[in-house]
Formats: structure tokens, sequence, C-alpha cells
């Protein structure tokens, strides 16, 4: 994911309007805020934070991976009575019609896979 | 009306991008996007006949791909390529598809407004 | 734009198929942009294609001396431009 998210940087910095990034599959462990990188790595998650605060980017976990994957906001944690939320403030938990919609709206799509 | 032609590549039970390919082929498709999809590599796993998860708990990726004529999923394409590959043929299938070949791929992405491999 | 489309193979290609099945289904006009474990193919190039490999993952890799000299290496602006510049781009993991 430190791919996609250097590609991000670099299609802001040459002008492009990213509409959305959307977390699929694995990638959803990316909106989860109890994860600790050790001292002299990236932090992942707070790194896309920092960019889509600084770029009002809109960043969408896709939720039934989330929660298959146990990454829940508030919402998600008192619907299904759990004890506490993990997902960061700056990422959305919404459904599979956001990507569509991406999808729709967007000249390019990029995929992420590995 | 946009249209998306989804390239399926990964066999169906070892990881749940079959699952969530076909996820989203609904959800494109309630979105009114002419969905397409093209089963590849692995991906003419998906369709083999007679997938039984009963035993596993999982999701079973033969009964809802058999579901996807009904929300005007079409085509479904397969490359033949790929079968032959893998000693199957489309008797192997359950589902009336559509034969393609691998080099085919790159005039058939040409007819759509988005591609996706999943 | 360019009708051709660009491919993206993120996976090495001695521990997964990506880059035989994206070799199988290219047109020989394709671009193909090798990042992640997929940049170690740049140490042979593949096949005719025009081939791309992206600069930080060879750099991590310690491959950037070592790649054939025909293929291109490229840093995330030219990704960028080269997605920008062609109608449809696949990737393959």
């Amino acid at each position: 994911m430190t791919s996609a998210l250097r590609f991000a940087e670099a299609a802001v910095a040459s002008g492009h309007d990213l509409f959305r990034v959307f977390f699929f599959h694995d990638a959803v462990a990316t909106g989860n805020a109890y994860t600790i990188a050790p001292q002299d790595q990236e932090n992942l998650p707070k790194a896309w934070q920092s960019f889509a605060q600084q770029h009002k980017v809109d960043m969408v976990l896709c939720i039934s991976s989330a929660l298959r994957r146990g990454i829940v906001n508030k919402r998600e944690a008192e619907r299904y009575s759990l004890s506490g939320a993990n997902a960061l403030d700056s990422f959305d938990l919404s459904g599979l019609g956001q990507w569509v919609e991406a999808m729709l709206v967007s000249d390019r799509i990029m995929t992420f896979g590995a | 009306m946009a249209s998306l032609l989804m390239i399926c590549r990964k066999a169906p039970y070892g990881s749940s991008y079959a699952r969530e390919a076909i996820d989203i082929a609904l959800a494109a498709s309630a979105f009114e996007v002419k969905v397409a999809m093209l089963f590849t590599d692995d991906g003419v796993l998906q369709l083999l006949k007679g997938q039984n998860t009963a035993n596993t708990g999982s999701k079973n990726v033969e009964a809802v791909l058999s579901s996807l004529p009904l929300y005007e999923v079409a085509p479904i394409l397969v490359n033949e390529d790929a079968l032959a590959q893998r000693n199957l043929s489309v008797s192997d299938l359950n589902m009336a598809v559509e034969l393609c070949r691998a080099k085919d791929v790159s005039a058939l992405c040409a007819q759509y407004d988005r591609v996706l491999t999943i | 734009m360019d009708n051709a489309t660009l491919h993206l193979v993120q996976q090495s290609a001695s521990a997964s198929s990506a880059l035989r099945d994206c070799l199988a289904s290219c047109q020989p006009a394709d671009p193909i942009v090798l990042m992640h474990d997929a940049v170690y193919a740049a140490l042979y190039k593949p096949a005719d294609n025009e081939f791309y490999a992206l600069r930080p993952d060879l750099e991590e890799r310690g491959l950037l001396d070592r790649i054939d000299k025909a293929i291109h290496v490229i840093d995330y602006p030219d990704l960028v431009a080269l997605s920008d510049r062609y109608r449809h781009n696949l990737s393959w993991f």
C-alpha cells in the first residue's frame, strides 16, 4: 500500500484530482488505528491520514472487507455490540457502491493489488 | 450507460477475491452499469460444476455465479486457452459462456468504458 | 490518448503467474510496468514490449545497476503520466 500512497501523492502533485481512495480486501488494514509501526518504519495508516487531511481526499474502507477482518468504526461497533472501535476517523466505512460511483465519475481507476 | 469489464483471475476459495468480484459486479449492476465478466487464468476455476461448500462454511461461488445472468451481467466470457491449460473444457463449467482467447483481451477492453482485474 | 493498454505487473514472476498471464494477454504495442516484486523480471527483458520499472522498488532490492539496459527506469510521476496517456490500465497481481 506504500505504492498506492506514493502514486496518490504524485498524482495530486502533478495537478490531478483524486476523487476517492477505496481500500478493499486486505488493504482495509490501512484504516486500523491500532497499527503500531516499528520506530524506524513508516506508519502507513497515519501517512494516509495526513495525506487525506492535507489534500481533502475521500477515503473509504470497503465495509464488508473491513467487518470480515475486524475493523469497525463507532457506528459499526455499536451495531454489533463490540467493546470498541478501531478505524481511524479519516476513513469512512461504506459499501461497494462507493467504488462504483468513483469509477463512474473518474477518468482513470488504478488498482494496487500486491 | 457506462460499461465495465471485470477480468477475474483468481481461484474461488484460496482467497476472497472471487466473492468480492461478484459483490462488485452486483453493485455495479445496481448502479445501472453494463457489466461483463471475463474469466481467465485461475479465474476459470470459479465456474467449475460440482462445488460443494457444505463442509467448509464458505459461500458457494458456483451458486452465486450462476445467478449473474439474473442481474443482467453479460456476456460471461471464458478464456479457452486457460481452460485447455488446466485440462478442462466447457463441459466442466456450470453455465453457458462465450469463449475467447488470451490475445482477445486488449480488443475486449477497448469495447468497455472501464476495466478491472481482480 | 493512446488506445494500447498499460499493464501494471505487481508480483514476482517466479512466485506468481502475473507476468506470464500478462504476456499471454497483451498486444505487442502494450507497455508493461514492473513494480513491487515484479521488478526482479527487469534483470532480463521478458518480451519485446516496451518495459518500465519503478525506481524505488528497484533501489530497495539492489537492482538499479543490474537491470537490462532496454528497460526504462521510472518514478511515480512518470507512472502517473503513463496512466494518463493510456485509456485503460490493467493490474496483474
